[in-house]
This record gives structure tokens, C-alpha cells and sequence, in this order.
């Protein structure tokens, strides 16, 4: 039940960053929570799933709607990786932690693009993308995050929390 | 170091990393795709034309819902009571604007001459502000080759860059990348069009280069049309009405273009058969 619940939100996410935040977001801006919840992954399940998580999610994102296949996939699977580091290292109900480090990489990700970006000819703006794009776009990954943070603790984690009690006690 | 390396873990990461990024320098330039890349596209198609759909259900309820006035109310009120009705009326008010939008793609693909064009559905989108990608749903099946104009009935939409076997993925002429050898309509005047990286206007712009600037009187309103200098694009094709001119300053850009396409909403479009392949 759980793998499943794991897949559908996961199914979800990639469907709302590629399809459904594509067409419906206000003034071009939209939280990664592919992303989000790749962290969230990392932190309550460490990092070797949620890094493969990302590489496989990110692979698929960019095959089908990027424009440099890899991108997606590295900074995917280096914000999982970057989730994992705090895996046991914290308590898993700590918010501050995911909703932090998921700003961090939302933060990174978009500069690597936009150096990608550069790298292919473009000449943005650096001050007007980062306080029209970059940042809005950073604190809506991280709320969201959070959110996603605790809806996996509710939903996914916690029957496992007290299967584990049960078999302490 | 050695410790590091007897790591497993992180060997594994290390190598992922250097082979992503040797992919995404690859795939930055032009290049073939792969056949696992194409056959993941293939079976992966079907799940993204229905997602994009419901999506585009989801987010049309959403600007309806806002945009409601009282005839809006009453017609809602309507719908409860003649639901089947009311489904039946709007798949023949979805069909009579498809068949709108193909009838004068048609009329413009006949006004260009006599060209050979596929037309496709609009599937998917890039992700972000980066980079102005459309994915449609045709492939090398449908005989897409990479370097393929696309038009649809505004104009110009862009080039295809890739191709998988049902599917392909087009650079449209908003990208920061993407430059078009256009004339404008009016005076004849060759110059240049290029994307501008917009953060805010996610319908995109163009910037106009290489003017005449002393022999041209451009104004606001003027037609720029592709001018087919290069062979990439076919002549003629509508790119987009000047929106600014620039000419007495010492910037490089001579105007800025907005484009005739609505690239927000989009749906169909045509891929040019006969032009501009590279293969």
C-alpha cells in the first residue's frame, strides 16, 4: 500500500511539474515539487532511493519536454542525494529541515539552468530572473515542501513509525 | 581517498554525475536520439496526450469558474439540468473550434504555396523559463525529420530539434536560442529576429537586429515576415507585428516583435514535410 501511495504521489508530482503548472501558474511562476517531494524522500527514506528516484524522474522529464537531456536528471538526483543527508540525523518531524534544504536546491537548480541557459546564447537578466523567477520560485518550493513533508509523514510514514513501536515494545 | 572510494555509494553517485553530464553536453547539440530514449518516448506517449488533456480540463474549469458572470450562472444552472445535453453541445462547440483552427491552418498552409505538412498535436511543454520547448505527437513514423519547420494558422511556431518515433520536441522561435532571417513586409527590408529570455511574459518576445537603420522608416504595426534567406525556414511565413522601434538609439536591437503566435495557447500546429530537413 505504501509502494503504491509512493508511486501515485510521485506520478502526481511529475504530472503537475511537466503538464499541469506548464499550462495554469500566475506570471510564469511554479513551485518544483518533483523536487519537494524528493527531498522529503531523502529525508525520511535516505539517500540512495530518493537520488534514484530523482535520476529516473528527471531522465524522464528531460526525454520528453527539456531541451538538454541530463540536466533534470542531475539536479534531481543531487537533490535527493542532498535530502538523504539529514536521513536519521534529525527527527523526522522536524519541518525546517526538508522545507530549508529543498529552498537550497530549488535555488541551485534554477542557477544551473540559467547557466545552461547562458551556455546555449540567451542573455537574461541575472537581477530581474532572480527576484521575478528564482526567488518567488524558491519560496514556493519550499512551502511546498513542507507540505509534502507532512502529508508523507501522515500518510506514508506513520503506520510504518507504529508497526516499528509495536515490534520495540 | 581511498575510503571514498571504497564507497560504494558514493562511486556509484560520482559516476552517475560525470555520465549525466557527458548526456546533457551531448544532447545540447544537434544530435540523434537514441533508440532507448525513443522507445521510452513511444511508450510513454499515450500516458502524456491524456495527461496533457486532463490537465487542460482542469485548468479550463479553473478560468471559467473565475471568469463567471450571471449568463455564466445561469448557464451552469442550465448544465445541471440538461447534462447530457450540455456534453453533447460542448463536444460539437470543441469540434467547430478544431475544425477552425484546421480549416484556417489549411487556408494558411495553402497561401504559402504548395507544401507538404503534417499536422500534429501539442503535448507537452518545456519545463521552467529557460528554455521555450513544445513536445507535439507526431515522430519519424509520420516522417518528422530533425531541422523541420513548424507553422500553424498565426505564423511561425519553430523548428523541430528532435524526434522520437511517435513523438518530437520543437525550439520555438520565443527561445533565447533560436534566430530567424526575416523581412519586413512592408518596406522589404532584410533583418534578423531573436527570442528574448522573459521571466514575466511567458507569451514571449522578439528583439529585431540588423536594421539598415538609416534607409529604413520601420513603425509600429509592420508585418515581419520569414524572409527564407538560410533555407530553414519557408519564405513568407508571418513571424510577428512590430511592438516598439528602437532605430535612433545605439542599442544593436532596431525593434522589439511581438510574435503572431499565441504560444500560451496553442493546440495544433503543422510540421513542414517538405523543407528543411536534415537527413
Amino acid at each position: 500500500m505504501r509502494k503504491w501511495l509512493f508511486a501515485l504521489s510521485l506520478l502526481t508530482a511529475f504530472f503537475l511539474d511537466n503538464v499541469f503548472l506548464n499550462t495554469a501558474n500566475v506570471l510564469g511562476l511554479r513551485p518544483d515539487v518533483t523536487l519537494a517531494m524528493l527531498i522529503s524522500l531523502g529525508v525520511l527514506l535516505g539517500p540512495a532511493p530518493a537520488a534514484l528516484t530523482g535520476f529516473i524522474t528527471g531522465l524522464l522529464a528531460d526525454i520528453f519536454f527539456n531541451k538538454i537531456v541530463g540536466l533534470t536528471a542531475l539536479t534531481y538526483m543531487l537533490s535527493g542525494l542532498a535530502g538523504g543527508l539529514f536521513y536519521r540525523k534529525f527527527y523526522a518531524d522536524n519541518l525546517i529541515i526538508p522545507t530549508v534544504t529543498a529552498m537550497v536546491c530549488s535555488f541551485l537548480k534554477e542557477h544551473f539552468f540559467l547557466i545552461a541557459s547562458l551556455l546555449y546564447g540567451s542573455k537574461p537578466n541575472y537581477f530581474a530572473a532572480l527576484g521575478y523567477y528564482i526567488l518567488p520560485c524558491f519560496l514556493l518550493t519550499g512551502g511546498v515542501c513542507l507540505l509534502i513533508h507532512l502529508f508523507f509523514k501522515a500518510a506514508l510514514f506513520k503506520p510504518l513509525y507504529r508497526k516499528e513501536a509495536i515490534k520495540l515494545d | 581517498m581511498k575510503k571514498s572510494f571504497a564507497n560504494k555509494p558514493v562511486l556509484i553517485m560520482i559516476i552517475a554525475v560525470v555520465l549525466l553530464l557527458v548526456l546533457a553536453f551531448f544532447s545540447a547539440s544537434s544530435r540523434t536520439i537514441p533508440w532507448v530514449e525513443s522507445a521510452v518516448g513511444w511508450l510513454m506517449r499515450p500516458v502524456q496526450t491524456v495527461a496533457y488533456k486532463v490537465s487542460d480540463g482542469v485548468s479550463g474549469f479553473f478560468r471559467n469558474l473565475f471568469n463567471s458572470t450571471d449568463a455564466d450562472l445561469e448557464n451552469a444552472k442550465l448544465k445541471q439540468q440538461l447534462a447530457q445535453y450540455e456534453q453533447t453541445k460542448l463536444d460539437y462547440s470543441e469540434l467547430v473550434k478544431e475544425n477552425e483552427r484546421l480549416r484556417a491552418m489549411l487556408n494558411y498552409a495553402g497561401s504559402l504555396g504548395d507544401i507538404d505538412f503534417v499536422t500534429a498535436k501539442v503535448i507537452g511543454r518545456s519545463n521552467g523559463v529557460w528554455f521555450d520547448m513544445i513536445t507535439l505527437n507526431v515522430g519519424r513514423s509520420r516522417g518528422i525529420e530533425p531541422g523541420m519547420p513548424v507553422i500553424c494558422g498565426d505564423g511561425l511556431v519553430g523548428k523541430v530539434t528532435d524526434v522520437g518515433a511517435n513523438w518530437c520536441k520543437v525550439t520555438s522561435v520565443i527561445d533565447s536560442s533560436v534566430t530567424v532571417a526575416v523581412t519586413v513586409e512592408r518596406t522589404r527590408d532584410n533583418c534578423m529576429v531573436r527570442g528574448v529570455f522573459s521571466t514575466t511574459n511567458a507569451s514571449g518576445e522578439l528583439e529585431l537586429y540588423y536594421l539598415p537603420t538609416d534607409l529604413t522608416d520601420l513603425v509600429p504595426g509592420d508585418v515581419i515576415m520569414t524572409s527564407g534567406i538560410g533555407g530553414i525556414y519557408p519564405k513568407g511565413v508571418k513571424v510577428g507585428t512590430v511592438e516598439e522601434v528602437m532605430l535612433d538609439t545605439e542599442s544593436p536591437i532596431n525593434a522589439v516583435v511581438t510574435p503572431s503566435v499565441d504560444f500560451l495557447h496553442i493546440e495544433e500546429v503543422m510540421v513542414v514535410t517538405g523543407f528543411g530537413g536534415e537527413n
